[in-house]
């Protein structure tokens, strides 16, 4: 050979000396799971493609409709969106399908190894579990792929992918630690995995099975609530014994893009997201009661009196006072938020707003992101207790939905009914309202058979009148809401996603959801 | 007689034979490089001479010849022998008064050697060395001058006593030297397809960058120059249409005196020549990186004489080409609560605000102001080329040294490019056997530019395309209205700002030994080192009370490449009889080495520092990477004429890269021509009217090697981190699926071309008809995400153009005006044949078998639905249709005829193409007395274009609309299926109405008067009193006016993307006042 003519990369670890050492398959391990930080977004771990999700569920609207349009009636295959959550979710499929074919070659601790490989068999599950759950059938792989290959895969039952996805996670449960040290803080334990089998088999209605898995994390005693819910999600608490799985950001370096979208306009944000009035109805008065019911509700001041997650989920005009500013939205203000200016419903989203993030850059915020948290696990163990038909009673409720109730700054009266219709309805507000805006409320309609429902009406805007048959400013319904926006969700068809037409330009062995364009 | 001619020539006599002494200076012409310059009838008195069968010397032969008469023979340096008559004192006696001149070319450089006879007589002389000479003449007497590649002049003497004639250089002339790939040729003896271009079609335009010169200038290139952003203003530059569409590119190779770099490599004012090389058998000696043709560029050299210093220079301004209209606030306000009723949503302006809108008493809350217009036209526009060049030398050493300067302020505040050219060209004869040439060139440039938060100043102008007129600027209490984080002028009075600084160096220097008969060894060594630093600064900014954008961030970028380039030539040419051979041998290596270095760092104590240490070290990030290759290649060439009317030609080479896998690294790229001169041949000898008449045909292989450094390796990326535990922990991925048996792209031509020139030079047409079929074409299939990685390359498409390209002159003289028209045009077929196994088509990169690169695939549009009864009864639409949106055909269906429903497999065809099938231009020049002008024309025809989301809809993602779409909208008033423009509604990139399809692709042909130029040379008695030589002064316009039916308010020509993110820089008319001065 020749010295002028072999030239190797003088950056980059050419792919015939690496995965040699235990320091590679570190190397390896974090490149799983990175996401891209910054405004990488649509995907099942980022902050933004999480959130996403609650705007295709119907609680809010994005400013340029880029989820709403996922339910509102017009979604179709060539949507660039429904292509990012595919295109993203294969790549990570393909690193953990990398890594796990090449990490045997290494000679290293036998235990560490088995423990990363449990990991990478947690984080791949997560998704192949996603995509099954919003695609149905998709093409399954735990190879890499050759060209061809990726080409012309067909698709894999939803079923099939289901079975696989629950035996990984057990079996992967088995092996993975259920604490890590504070320097691994993110990194999947057990009780992640499990967590993230306890949501497949509740998608599954194996209400059994769930409880059993649920069970598990609870006697762990890994993990417990935070004492506050208004804090919880500041960066400066987002290492705590609630989150049991996360997607880590590191302010600056690794950081992401979510104040720059959540904030007001009046805060240097661009006000992305409109939460619904639909949302906000669903919290309770103070004593536990529905608006409906409760003599509490006083409909000229509808904010007050209520469940004080109401406050810190929800900017609501002239109330909501963030970093010592009123938030405004009115349309007879000069404020940049009145909803006039834009496509806003006069609510804006006050969960995630850090006020201890001062000074620095929106687009490079470093709170963690939490996709499942303690909460979850004792509201799934109550709901899967109750849809196995297993008696109720009011220990159970005290140790779950009453445990999350009571939290010191929600303080909401404990549920005392044993009912099933009448659990089944207080779990399901209880869902929508402890976790609004944190991507689950997608999931639940759509497992519970009412997204159809949910998401085939008219939403409405902030309250701009306590005398709607004289006020002529503006549409209003007859309680003096902003008649905001109409969603034309169809039956049948919306609740999958399409596979994305480029795919399909590509692979003719893949065939079309139900009711989507061919 | 004089003994210079090379003693060894020797003329070979067919026959015994008695001749005139002129008919033995033809046997001499057409045996030799000789050309005989002396009055017509010099010889009427003197014997003829008997000639034997045999060889016989050239010397031998003259003396026989002259031996008779009393003459003075004068060999010059181009081969020409001039003779005339030795004075003879009685005649100079007769003579009335002496006169005295100097002969100079057009760019004043004296002409040494040339002819000045008064007509009529015998009475003649040669000018010196600098061009001088002196002459006693009767009075009213005529002088005719001529030298030879310069069209003669005859002038009548007046009273003057000193004279300064000048001579052009006889464009059309067959005795054309052409540059081609290490040598010259004749352009009669041409055989491959060879476009040349001198100085004298690209002087004095406003020529910021040296690519846009060939703009309209040569049929078979494609110019396209998409911006006028200062400093970063080059075209595009395209020979015989696309030859692929992998990332291996299309640019062509272009050489500098030899050595390869690019086009802007050089200033514009230093060029002497450019030739284009556009078929295999002119390119395929530069082998595996000649696919895309190859560009060689000479410059400038001195010549012997004395000093000359010559100054060309010209200030102007620019203005751009096209603006798009936008309404004023309170029509926007109205519009947009249309657009809300048309959505059933309220209205988001009342009647009150839109009078506030329309009588301006709150400017501050109620604006009107028009961001793009008012951004446009922060700058000065003001452009200026100073440049100075000297040259001069003696019989052994020349030198010409240039120094050039460019300002070009942009339309844009704060934009501005600056450059500094030098070069410095030496030629010296050591010995008589022995040449040293060296060229040193190089520059100096500094850009400025505005920033924002979005990127640099061409993402301004695409958001102040979005923001609307309701926004305001800059309000009477200093702060500023925005949207989002974008606000045009509080960015532009902000302190970011990108600094570019970009240096080159060039250096060659070659030595050539005759060290035998015929022979001739040369050794070259080159340098090329480019340089840059790159600065961006981005301020924070309080817009207002309310919105604070920051920290305020630094990033600092350096590197360089350098490239070293060794080469060595043989060369051999000999004449025997009627057989002419040339050889060449060479080989020559190149290796090239990048590196840069990147650094940022945020929170800066203030906006005014800007230097890295003043940042923050808790967010600071650095990076840099190199990169190297090598190319290593044996080439040659042959070149057999038989009796100056066969020609052959034979090249190869032979290519070694470090790019490919070992068994791979070798290729070899032949190529053949042959030209047949009919108007040699006896039965059109004798046709007068026929100069010239050639056909040439062409066949070879060219390769395409440019697809990364290390194609065949597969690497892992580092740097896709993670954090644990609050730490950042390093990461590493494969990203990228590699091909081990990567290889070149192959490109392969035939041509066949047919060169005319009739009626004594008046007249030429150069025809070519190619085929060329690039196969192999690196293609990055469309894979489906599943993979997870990005697609290795493999060598899978074909890409055929075929095509014509013609290119004609024709040039005459009425009276006084002498003038020149000059057309080109050329038509590619372009065609994709192949792509990767199996496929015939790739929607997502819109490649289609059997359709052009670049092609766009959508839906046929058949206008708007007129109501809701319309949507009802036509095929059902694949998205939620509305009356006042567009209407996709129902072009077929699974079984092949439309099945009453459209939807993207079956409806869905290639609906245009952005390559242009023609490309045309026409260069017409005219001269009367001291004036000039010349006006070029420049299009492009045969393609259509989208352009960008902003740029094309109303509304869209809350940004603004035109007053094309505003007048010629669809309304339910006036539901017309045909308006131009859809229903007005909130636009974004979902929205079905806005798919690609007919209804929103423009025919983006066009002609454009690329330059306009008048100018004027001074008398000569003003010039001699100012001792100056040549003084002229002109008036150019650049892009004066286009011709098109693009998009209202839009240039056609100009680049931006269909997406939501289109920055551009328009494209801008330049007006300048120029001087060309000599002395």
């Amino acid at each position: 050979s020749d010295d002028f003519f072999d030239k190797n990369p003088l950056d980059k670890v050419s792919d015939a000396t690496f995965w040699k050492s235990e320091s590679d398959a570190k190397l390896a391990l974090a490149g799983c799971y990175n996401n891209g930080g910054a405004w990488n977004g649509e995907d099942f771990w980022t902050a933004r493609g999480i959130i996403y999700l609650d705007f295709m569920a119907g609680l809010g609207s994005e400013k340029e409709l880029i989820p709403d349009r996922f339910t509102d009636g017009t979604l179709d295959p060539t949507n660039g969106t429904v292509e990012a959550y595919w295109d993203n979710s294969y790549r990570k499929i393909t690193a953990c399908n990398n890594f796990l074919f090449h990490i045997d070659d290494i000679v290293m601790d036998e235990n560490t190894k088995a423990i990363m490989k449990s990991e990478i068999r947690t984080i791949r599950a997560y998704q192949y579990f996603n995509l099954a759950f919003f695609f149905s059938d998709v093409p399954f792989t735990t190879k890499v792929l050759t060209v061809d290959e990726a080409n012309n895969i067909p698709r894999t039952s939803k079923t099939e992918i289901m079975d696989f996805v629950e035996a990984e996670l057990e079996e992967s449960a088995l092996n993975l630690p259920s604490t890590r040290p504070t320097t691994e803080d993110g990194r999947i334990t057990s009780g992640a995995a499990l967590a993230i089998l306890g949501r497949v088999q509740m998608a599954n209605k194996k209400w059994g099975p769930a409880a059993i898995t649920y069970k598990k994390i609870i006697d762990s005693e890994a993990y417990t609530l935070n004492a506050s819910f208004e804090t919880m999600f500041n960066a400066n608490n987002e290492i705590n014994k609630e989150f049991i799985l996360t997607t880590q950001y590191q302010e600056d370096v690794y950081g992401h893009v979510l104040p720059q979208y959540l904030y007001p306009e009046a805060y240097g944000g661009w006000h992305q997201f409109s939460p619904y009035n639909e949302l906000v109805k669903q919290y309770e008065c103070t004593d536990g009661l529905s608006i409906d019911e409760s003599p509490l509700f006083d409909p000229a001041n509808p904010y007050n009196n209520r469940d004080p997650r109401l406050d810190y989920t929800i900017m609501i005009s002239d109330r909501t006072v963030f970093q010592g500013k009123t938030f405004v939205s009115r349309p007879d203000s000069n404020s940049p938020d009145r909803f006039t200016r834009y496509n806003w419903s006069g609510y804006c989203i006050n969960k995630f707003m850090d006020p201890s993030f001062t000074g620095g850059n929106l687009m490079n915020y470093g709170g963690n992101w939490s996709i499942i948290r303690y909460a979850e696990v004792l509201l799934s163990y109550l709901e899967s207790k109750l849809e196995a038909g297993e008696a109720i009673n009011q220990a159970l409720l005290d140790e779950t939905i009453n445990k999350v109730r009571s939290r010191a700054d929600v303080n909401m009266p404990a549920i005392t009914t044993t009912n099933p219709t009448e659990l089944r309805n207080k779990i399901r507000m209880e869902r929508e309202v402890e976790f609004a805006f944190e991507g689950l409320h997608y999931y639940d309609i759509l497992r519970w058979g009412v997204a159809a429902e949910k998401l085939n009406r008219q939403f409405t805007g902030m309250k701009l009148t306590n005398d709607p048959a004289n006020y002529t400013a503006f549409d209003v319904d007859e309680d003096g809401y902003l008649m905001y926006q109409k969603r034309n969700f169809v039956e049948g068809v919306n609740e999958l996603w399409p596979i994305p037409q480029a795919e399909r330009n590509v692979n003719t062995k893949l065939t079309q959801n139900t009711g989507y364009p061919n | 007689p004089n003994t210079i001619v090379a003693q060894n020539s020797k003329i070979k006599i067919d026959i015994d034979q008695i001749l005139t002494v002129d008919q033995v200076f033809d046997i001499i012409r057409n045996q030799t490089e000789y050309n005989f310059f002396y009055e017509t009838g010099l010889f009427d008195n003197l014997p003829k001479v008997s000639v034997k069968r045999g060889v016989i010397l050239t010397n031998d032969l003259l003396n026989k010849s002259l031996s008779k008469g009393n003459f003075k023979i004068l060999i010059t340096k181009d081969n020409s022998i001039v003779i005339k008559e030795r004075f003879i004192k009685s005649v100079a006696q007769q003579k009335k008064h002496q006169i005295s001149g100097v002969i100079l070319d057009t760019e004043g450089q004296p002409l040494p050697g040339a002819t000045v006879v008064e007509k009529g007589t015998n009475n003649g002389v040669i000018t010196s060395f600098d061009g001088d000479f002196n002459l006693n003449v009767n009075d009213q007497a005529i002088l005719v001058v001529s030298y030879v590649g310069y069209i003669s002049k005859e002038i009548q003497l007046g009273s003057e006593k000193s004279l300064t004639i000048i001579l052009a250089s006889d464009m059309a002339s067959l005795d054309e030297i052409v540059l081609v790939g290490y040598g010259t040729q004749k352009k009669v003896n041409l055989t491959g397809s060879v476009s040349s271009i001198s100085s004298k079609e690209i002087e004095n335009r406003p020529i910021t960058q040296a690519s846009q010169a060939l703009s309209g200038l040569a049929s078979g290139v494609t110019v396209q120059q998409g911006s006028g952003r200062p400093g970063n203003d080059g075209a595009s530059i395209r020979l015989r249409g696309i030859g692929t569409f992998s990332g291996a590119g299309n640019d062509p190779l272009v050489l500098i005196d030899g050595l390869a770099g690019s086009l802007n490599d050089v200033d514009p004012n230093n060029i002497k020549s450019i030739s284009v090389l556009k078929d295999a058998a002119s390119a395929s000696i530069y082998g595996t990186r000649a696919a895309n043709g190859v560009i060689l560029i000479e410059t400038k050299r001195g010549r012997k004489g004395e000093l000359t210093v010559s100054y060309n220079g010209y200030i102007g301004t620019q203005k751009v080409t096209a603006l798009p209209d936008f309404v004023d606030s309170a029509t926007y306000a109205t519009l947009r609560n249309e657009a809300n009723a048309n959505m059933n949503s309220g209205p988001s302006y009342t009647d009150a605000e839109i009078e506030k809108f329309r009588n301006q008493s709150d400017p501050d809350n109620y604006p009107n102001v028009p961001h793009l217009k008012n951004l446009l036209k922060s700058g000065s526009g003001l452009q200026m080329s100073h440049n100075f060049s000297f040259s001069g030398g003696d019989e052994k050493n020349s030198y010409l040294f240039s120094l050039g300067y460019l300002d070009q302020d942009g339309i844009i505040a704060e934009n501005n490019y600056k450059r500094y050219n030098f070069q410095l060209n030496f030629d010296s004869q050591i010995k008589k056997n022995l040449k040293l040439t060296a060229n040193l060139s190089g520059y100096s440039a500094n850009t400025e530019e505005p920033r924002h938060i979005g990127g640099d100043m061409t993402n301004m102008m695409n958001f102040a395309v979005r923001q609307g007129p309701i926004f305001a600027g800059k309000k009477s209490d200093g702060t500023y209205g925005y949207q989002d984080n974008y606000s045009p002028q509080a960015w532009l009075d902000s302190e970011s700002f990108t600094n570019r600084k970009n240096k080159l160096f060039l250096g060659g220097t070659e030595l050539a030994w005759d060290f035998m008969k015929n022979f001739t060894l040369s050794g070259k060594v080159g340098y090329r080192y480019t340089n840059y630093r790159d600065k961006e600064f981005l301020s924070d900014l309080q817009f207002d009370a309310n919105k604070y954008v920051g920290p305020n961030s630094l990033r600092v970028s350096s590197g360089f490449d350098n490239t070293i380039t060794l080469q060595s030539l043989l060369k051999y040419a000999v004449n025997v009889d009627k057989h002419s051979i040339a050889a060449l041998a060479g080989f020559s290596q190149e290796e090239f080495h990048s590196e840069f270095v990147s650094g940022y760092r945020d929170d800066f104590p203030n906006n005014l520092l800007y230097e890295i240490n003043a940042g923050s070290s808790s967010n600071m990030q650095n990076s840099g990477s190199a990169g190297e290759w090598g190319l290593r290649s044996y080439f040659g060439r042959i070149n057999y004429s038989f009796n100056d009317r066969y020609l052959f030609e034979v090249n190869g080479r032979y290519d070694g890269t470090s790019r490919f896998i070992t068994d791979g690294r070798w290729g070899f790229f032949p190529s053949v021509s042959a030209g047949w001169k009919v108007s040699e041949e006896n039965f059109l000898k004798e046709v007068k009217w026929i100069d010239n008449l050639k056909f040439r045909a062409s066949w070879g292989q060219l390769g395409n090697q440019n697809i990364g450094n290390y194609p065949y390796q597969n690497v892992i990326d580092l740097g896709q981190n993670y954090t644990f535990g609050g730490s950042l922990v390093s990461g590493a991925r494969l990203s990228t699926l590699s091909n081990a048996n990567i290889s070149w792209e192959t490109t392969t031509v035939t041509d066949l071309g047919l060169d005319v020139n009739l009626f004594d030079g008046k007249f030429s047409m150069v025809f070519d008809y190619f085929d060329k079929i690039t196969s192999d074409i690196l293609d990055v299939v469309s894979v489906s995400g599943v993979l997870g990685l990005n697609p290795s390359t493999v060598n899978a498409g074909e890409v055929r153009n075929s095509g014509f390209e013609v290119l004609l002159n024709y040039q005459d003289k009425i009276g006084d005006v002498n003038f020149s028209i000059s057309p080109n045009f050329s038509y590619t077929n372009n065609r994709v044949t192949k792509l990767s196994t199996g496929l015939n088509q790739d929607i997502n990169r819109g490649l289609f078998v059997g359709h052009s690169v670049n092609s766009t695939y959508g839906y046929v549009a058949d206008g708007l639905f007129v109501d809701a009864n319309d949507v009802a009864n036509y095929p059902t639409q694949p998205y939620a249709a509305e009356p006042g949106f567009v209407k996709y055909k129902d072009i077929s269906g699974p079984d092949g005829v439309p099945d009453g429903k459209v939807d993207a497999t079956y409806d869905r065809k290639v609906i245009g193409s952005y390559f242009p099938k023609y490309s045309f231009g026409a260069n017409l020049q005219a001269d009367y007395k001291g004036f000039d002008i010349s006006v070029l024309l420049q299009g492009l025809a045969g393609f259509n274009r989208q352009i960008g989301a902003y740029q094309a809809y109303a509304f869209y993602n809350g940004g603004q609309i035109q007053q094309w779409q505003a007048d010629n909208r669809w309304t339910e008033e006036n539901p017309d299926p045909n308006a131009e423009y859809i229903k007005l509604t909130s636009l974004n990139q979902g929205s079905g109405t806005i798919r690609p399809s007919t209804f929103w692709d423009r025919n983006a042909s066009f002609l454009r008067i690329k330059n306009v130029q008048i100018g004027y040379n001074f008398p000569k008695p003003l010039l001699d009193a100012l001792k100056i030589q040549k003084l002229r002064i002109y008036v150019t316009g650049q892009n004066l006016h286009t011709f098109n039916s693009f998009y209202k308010g839009w240039d056609p020509e100009m680049s931006q993307s269909t997406g939501d993110n289109s920055p551009f820089y328009p494209i801008t008319s330049v007006y300048t006042l120029g001087l060309n001065l000599n002395f």
